[in-house]
């Protein structure tokens, strides 16, 4: 295509150029054809490209270096006058880890908003119009959108646990506190952390789909996670501890991630991991599912 | 080639399109015209696939669009200028819509220089005027060379600089053989740009009709007289089936008889005539006159 470009004399606006092209070329426009791979690329682009997702991995980011700062303090603190040994310095080595890695739960809270705002943003801004253009076929976009999601979920989460890593592990071998590495335990609060603060994110994305807005979709899912704790513990008050009301309050999400994280049956009431893990996968489906067919069969 | 088949669609109570069906050429510009509510909006949201038709449907080039593998190859559409995230730069939202069908970055750069938008490129979307977003929709609705282009009122927002550019784009890609449907309220525009109308009224087809046969057949010829002796003419020309206008003292319209005639009247009056010109109807006038029934959003009177 030839691009001869012209200001109109006196123009301030942007200057034209060719009044129209000649037929592209098959070389210049590349394959140019359309595929899930190629639009996961494209929604990949758009989340990295956006300043509010740089700004929500930034509160993550500085919620972990928070909690960081605040074990450093309390470690030293408490190890100031008497370290343990032995065996019980390892299980202090490991319940520092557990620590900052019960703050991912708040991490959940805003890649959530997160999944939910690269949903309802396209509505919202009215993009989606164009994004259909390029993407016609909703089922591909919406799958591109969730993997590209959490695929940038994963990495932000995976970046916070190695930094906590990078500083828990001098500390921990400076108190000689280090937990085995090699502990599978240990491995698996990690693991199973990662894929908590996605599979819960990702109901954050199925209510982008579902409401369409920004504020319901972000509101609903800060509800959603903590109305159901208080509403349980409000029940067991009103019922004294009902069986029924204890039996549900097993399905509840922080319940699920809890036991699932644990990663064995740590309570006698509690449900076995895989359940726990296969539950929370439900809960996410029970979003993402609704949202998929209303994103595919509701007018742009 | 885009082509409507029984095309309906209706929200709640209200039929937005009410069963159209019309199949539109390649190598010729065609204007959609209707008043406002008409449907014009609805429909080019059924051909894209950003609505589902309440019956009937629309394909492009054979099939609905979002079947094909190449949809940005297809199809090139300006819907809507602020239809991009405004916390993108011009720039990354063209390179994310050549990322879905792997566009090189040379083309992005090539749409930029041919919208005019170098010097704009980098700059965050919720900064752009008005004329820099539908230049912007326009550099995305080229991206892929596509075949069929849409646009619905891309020239909202221009510099008359844009407009002009605008007008001979639209010609130049029709001559390219492509197919160009689009939108205006801008009747000057339309007629200097379409081939071919399609004209809306309350969701139904009222014509479909290449452009100079729908100036003619809704448009009445005038022709305007001047002579000194304007009334003795006049009198003479008055009948049934003839309409007499007086301008002023020397001049005065007729509807309803040709020049010629009004010459030769005049020549056996004996009668001085300065000025005998055919008036012909405007797009304008023929538009308002073919769909004054249909405008649902009546203006008030001008005080």
């Amino acid at each position: 295509m030839n691009a001869n470009i012209s200001r109109a004399p006196g123009s301030t606006s942007p200057a034209t150029g060719s009044i129209a092209p000649t037929r592209a070329s098959a070389a210049a426009l590349g394959p140019a054809e359309l595929s899930l791979s190629r639009a996961l690329r494209a929604e990949w682009l758009k989340l990295t490209s956006l300043r509010l997702n740089l700004w929500l991995s930034l509160a993550a980011l500085g919620l972990i270096i928070i909690t960081l700062v605040a074990t450093v303090l309390s470690t030293h603190y408490l190890l100031a006058e008497n370290s343990p040994q032995g065996a019980e310095a390892q299980l202090t080595g490991l319940a520092l880890f557990e620590n900052v890695f019960s703050s991912f739960t708040l991490v959940t809270l805003l890649v959530g908003a997160l999944a939910a705002v690269a949903v309802t943003g396209e509505h919202t801004s009215g993009a989606i119009r164009s994004s259909l253009a390029a993407v016609p076929n909703r089922t591909m976009f919406f799958a591109a959108k969730l993997l590209a999601v959490c695929g940038f979920i994963a990495a932000l989460t995976a970046a916070l646990m190695v930094l906590s890593f990078l500083v828990l592990l001098p500390m921990a071998g400076f108190y000689d506190i280090l937990p085995p590495l090699l502990d599978p335990g240990l491995w698996w609060m990690v693991l199973s952390n990662w894929a908590v603060v996605i599979i819960t994110a990702s109901i954050g994305f199925g209510l982008g789909a579902l409401l369409r807005s920004t504020a319901g979709a972000v509101v609903t899912y800060c509800l959603l996670l903590f109305s159901g704790p208080i509403a349980l513990g409000l029940l067991m008050a009103i019922t004294d501890y009902a069986q029924w009301v204890e039996e549900l309050a097993r399905f509840e999400i922080f319940a699920l991630q809890r036991q699932f994280i644990a990663g064995t049956a740590s309570m006698g009431t509690d449900l076995p991991v895989p359940l726990a893990g296969a539950l929370l996968l439900v809960w996410a489906g029970v979003f993402l599912i609704p949202g998929w067919l209303l994103f595919t069969r509701r007018d742009a | 080639m885009i082509t409507a088949s029984g095309l309906s669609k209706t929200y709640g109570s209200r039929t937005a399109v009410d069963g159209i069906s019309f199949a539109l050429e390649p190598g010729r510009v065609t204007g959609f015209l209707g008043p406002n509510g008409a449907g014009k909006s609805t429909t080019m949201r059924l051909a894209m696939g950003l609505d589902r038709p309440s019956a009937g449907q629309i394909t492009i080039n054979g099939r609905p669009f979002a079947e094909h593998r190449a949809p940005l190859r297809e199809v090139g559409a300006v819907l809507d200028a602020r239809a991009s995230h405004p916390g993108l730069t011009g720039e990354q939202q063209l390179r994310i819509l050549a990322a879905t069908h792997a566009i090189p970055k040379a083309r992005v750069q090539e749409v930029i220089e041919m919208t005019g938008l170098s010097s704009v490129a980098s700059r965050r979307i919720k900064g752009y005027s008005l004329g820099m977003s539908q230049r912007l929709g326009i550099a995305a609705a080229m991206l892929g060379d596509p075949g069929v282009l849409i646009f619905d009122e891309p020239i909202n927002g221009l510099d008359p600089e844009g407009v002009r550019w605008v007008r001979q784009l639209v010609r130049r890609l029709a001559a390219q053989g492509r197919t160009v449907f689009i939108s205006s309220h801008l009747m000057s525009e339309m007629a200097q740009t379409a081939d071919h109308l399609i004209v809306l009224g309350q969701g139904r087809i009222i014509a479909d009709q290449p452009l100079g046969d729908f100036i003619d057949a809704a448009g009445e010829t005038r022709v305007l007289v001047r002579t000194e002796d304007s009334q003795t003419l006049m009198a003479a020309l008055a009948g049934a089936d003839v309409t007499l206008v007086c301008r002023d003292a020397e001049t005065f319209e007729v509807r309803g008889l040709d020049a010629r005639s009004i010459g030769h009247r005049a020549l056996e009056l004996g009668v001085v005539v300065h000025e005998l010109t055919p008036l012909h109807s405007s797009l304008e006038d023929s538009y308002l006159k073919l769909t004054g029934d249909y405008v649902e959003h009546r203006s008030g009177g001008i005080a």
